[in-house]
């Protein structure tokens, strides 16, 4: 892929943004923040078009315009069997079929920083490692949609730990921790929580999608603080803005520890005018929506 | 007049290296024929307009036993003649060697009976080897240039070694070759013209190496509370590492020479099958290093659209180049916000960004403006104190890489001061 660079010197509004995965994390940010600039949303959840439909390619390839901005975020993440692997990888084989029939003028694909492996310290130039079903899913998505943009600008963005309200999932992390410790005054870690993570609220994750939209972006990003902080950093930061405070108890450790930093340089760089919160910041708005929460049914 | 004893000695090509080498060689009192075919640009020369900034140069230059020439024939009448035009880097770091072998072609037909033309240029191993077989020539030999920015007369005029690359080791170099190399009164390794030619490379490589590692440990410092400063000199007292090892931190390898060689290296084992996964560990270490400044003025919270005063604008100090420059990539890497620069000898940028103003005195430059950064390490900026800049602006945040200012008594004056290889606030 060809450095990050922006099509357009100023920002300008897509005419529409087709958001697939719309029900899913955060593919509703991306929604709810283009909605918020006022541009034209066409929101496609599995109601809309179900993916692993026949048909599938042409329905979509009939709903999308030559001037759309095409944001592809629906998975079904963690690919965690081989089942779901191909699943997610026949939902992109759906896309790029539908992309064939109907191309748009610019494609964002909402990967992962599971493509890194195990890496340590990333940036975008470090070479991908598809020895995780779920790394190896997004490597492939990547080179699938690499293969149909031909001169389409292809923006890929590798987000790092994502949390925010309204995460569907209840994977190891904040999300869970601010339920378990709204729910039962706890929060549980693996080990002594060591791992270090860049957590990344998802709303600067939408933020960033909304920019290369309207920068028409190319080339791949990694969406990440720059900061990482340890899983305990992370449930003591939680812990002390609850009252009464939930304990924090570790467990006997099953996996050795590793950690996860990036370098944002690129993104500061090329984005300046999208600041992130810290995860400080970030998880004061995570609290009263773990209060409220309601199980939310996966994607 | 010539000098009957001495050989005359002709360098072609007056860019950088050229230049340097010629106003040395005339020091050492050989009879000099500074030659290039741009008569313009010889005619610039004479005129005392030089495109580059070499403290000591330009005295240099006025030797009376220099002649600046764009005739040939000027060629002819030297005993030996040096290829010494820069080779110019493409944007991937790679190098274009046609104009040095175009200039070599040039002036090798015109060498007089038993005159031996050297390339000084930087090439890499089989560049010589190839352009004697290509001209037919066996007069032809290699000689490595140590050539560093802002210290080229010095090292021009007192160099530690002279490394000189041979086609036939069993024969003798010229006289007038050996009496050059006899002036500067240091040892002399003759070898074949391959070896010469991978010592230049492998010497910037281990530059590069030390660097690599010394900014790595560096950063490991200021994360556990060590400084970086302190464990220096211990280094330094290590037989193993050395005095004048390369154990300042600095942001990245600027400059074109060292990211040349390690083009070129890379190129030179896909070529041959050697693995060289280290040079793109040195690589990416180095663009990670770059953006040291820019990560601090993010993480130092300052308003999205805070000003920044940048004082360098040159690659290092002593030099106008600002090729790779750390202060020239800050500035076009915060925008939108409004950046004030100054420089001693750099008053002007390409494609200057609106936000930009350049000044002409530090204390301009730092008025108004929420951060300062010192890009590059001129000795000017030493001599900056807490008082002073805390008169000239409201800035809190230090950025000083280098470490020229008193750090303690910066923090004293409230200035949140970072520095490579310091933990921030220690």
């Amino acid at each position: 892929m060809p450095p990050l660079t922006h099509q357009l010197e100023q920002p300008v509004k897509p005419q529409r943004l087709v958001v697939i995965g719309a029900a899913g994390f955060v593919g509703r940010h991306v929604i709810s923040a283009a909605r918020s600039e006022g541009v034209d949303v066409l929101a496609l959840g599995r109601a809309d078009v179900d993916l692993s439909a026949a048909d599938a390619d042409e329905q979509l390839g009939g709903l999308c315009r030559p001037s759309d901005t095409v944001v592809f975020a629906a998975a079904r993440a963690p690919a965690k069997t081989s089942e779901m692997m191909v699943e997610n990888v026949i939902m992109a084989q759906v896309v790029c079929a539908a992309w064939r029939r109907s191309p748009a003028s610019h494609l964002i694909y909402i990967s992962s920083d599971a493509v890194y492996g195990e890496a340590t310290f990333v940036t975008e130039t470090s070479p991908t490692d598809a020895s995780s079903l779920h790394g190896a899913m997004h490597v492939a998505r990547e080179a699938m949609v690499q293969s149909i943009a031909g001169a389409t600008p292809l923006a890929i963005l590798r987000p790092s730990a994502l949390y925010g309200a309204g995460d569907p999932h209840n994977s190891y992390g904040p999300n869970r921790f601010a339920r378990d410790a709204v729910k039962s005054g706890e929060i549980s870690l693996f080990g002594n929580g060591e791992e270090m993570r860049d957590h990344v609220h998802v709303e600067d994750l939408a933020r960033v999608v909304l920019s290369c939209a309207m920068r028409r972006t190319s080339g791949i990003l990694n969406v990440a603080l720059g900061q990482s902080l340890s899983f305990r950093a992370v449930a003591e930061h939680l812990a002390f803005r609850l009252e009464p405070e939930p304990t924090i108890h570790g467990s006997p450790r099953q996996n050795p520890v590793t950690h996860r930093h990036f370098d944002p340089t690129l993104r500061l760089t090329k984005m300046p005018d999208v600041t992130f919160r810290s995860f400080e910041q970030g998880c004061s708005d995570l609290l009263p929506a773990a209060v409220a929460l309601t199980p939310v049914s996966p994607e | 007049m010539m000098l009957s004893d001495l050989p005359t000695i002709g360098i072609c090509g007056l860019t950088h290296l050229g230049l340097c080498t010629a106003a040395a060689c005339a020091a050492k009192g050989f009879e000099t024929v500074a030659y290039d075919s741009d008569d313009q640009r010889v005619e610039a020369i004479r005129a005392g307009r030089l495109s580059i900034e070499e403290p000591g140069l330009p005295e240099a230059l006025r030797h009376p036993n220099l002649k600046l020439s764009a005739a040939l024939h000027d060629i002819a009448q030297c005993d030996v003649v040096f290829v010494a035009e820069d080779v110019p880097t493409l944007e991937d770091d790679t190098s274009d060697l046609n104009p040095i072998r175009t200039l070599a072609e040039h002036v090798f037909p015109h060498l007089k009976p038993g005159a031996i033309m050297v390339i000084l240029s930087q090439v890499p191993p089989g560049f010589t080897r190839g352009l004697a077989r290509d001209l037919g020539g066996e007069n032809i030999g290699y000689q490595v240039e140590t050539l560093i920015f802002g210290r080229a007369m010095a090292r021009a005029l007192h160099p530690e070694r002279l490394i000189v690359g041979q086609l036939d080791t069993d024969r003798p170099l010229p006289n007038a070759y050996q009496a050059y190399l006899q002036a500067f009164d240091c040892p002399v390794l003759t070898m074949r013209a391959e070896s010469a030619e991978l010592t230049k490379i492998a010497i910037n490589a281990f530059l590069v190496s030390s660097l690599s590692t010394t900014g790595m440990l560096a950063d490991l410092a200021a994360e556990t509370g060590a400084q970086w400063s302190e464990i220096v000199p211990a280094l330094r007292l290590d037989a193993r590492i050395g005095p004048s090892a390369y154990l300042t931190p600095g942001l990245g390898f600027g400059g074109s020479n060292l990211g040349r060689d390690i083009a070129t290296i890379e190129k030179l084992a896909g070529e041959h099958g050697v693995e060289s996964g280290l040079t793109t560990c040195w690589t990416r270490a180095s663009a990670y290093r770059r953006g040291w400044a820019l990560r601090q003025v993010h993480s130092a919270g300052l308003e999205a659209d805070a000003p920044v005063a940048i004082l360098g604008l040159a690659y290092k100090e002593n030099t106008a180049s600002i090729r790779n420059s750390p202060g020239v990539e800050l500035l076009r890497n915060l925008g939108p916000r409004l950046v004030s620069a100054h420089d001693p000898v750099v008053s002007a940028i390409p494609d200057p960004p609106e936000r930009l103003t350049i000044c002409a005195t530090v204390e301009a430059a730092c008025q108004s403006t929420a951060a300062v950064a010192i890009m590059t390490p001129w000795p000017d900026y030493a001599t900056i104190t807490a008082d002073q800049l805390a008169g000239w602006t409201q800035a809190r945040l230090l950025l000083d890489p280098y470490g020229l200012l008193d750090e303690r008594a910066f923090a004293r004056a409230g200035f949140d001061y970072r520095r490579l290889g310091h933990p921030s606030g220690s």
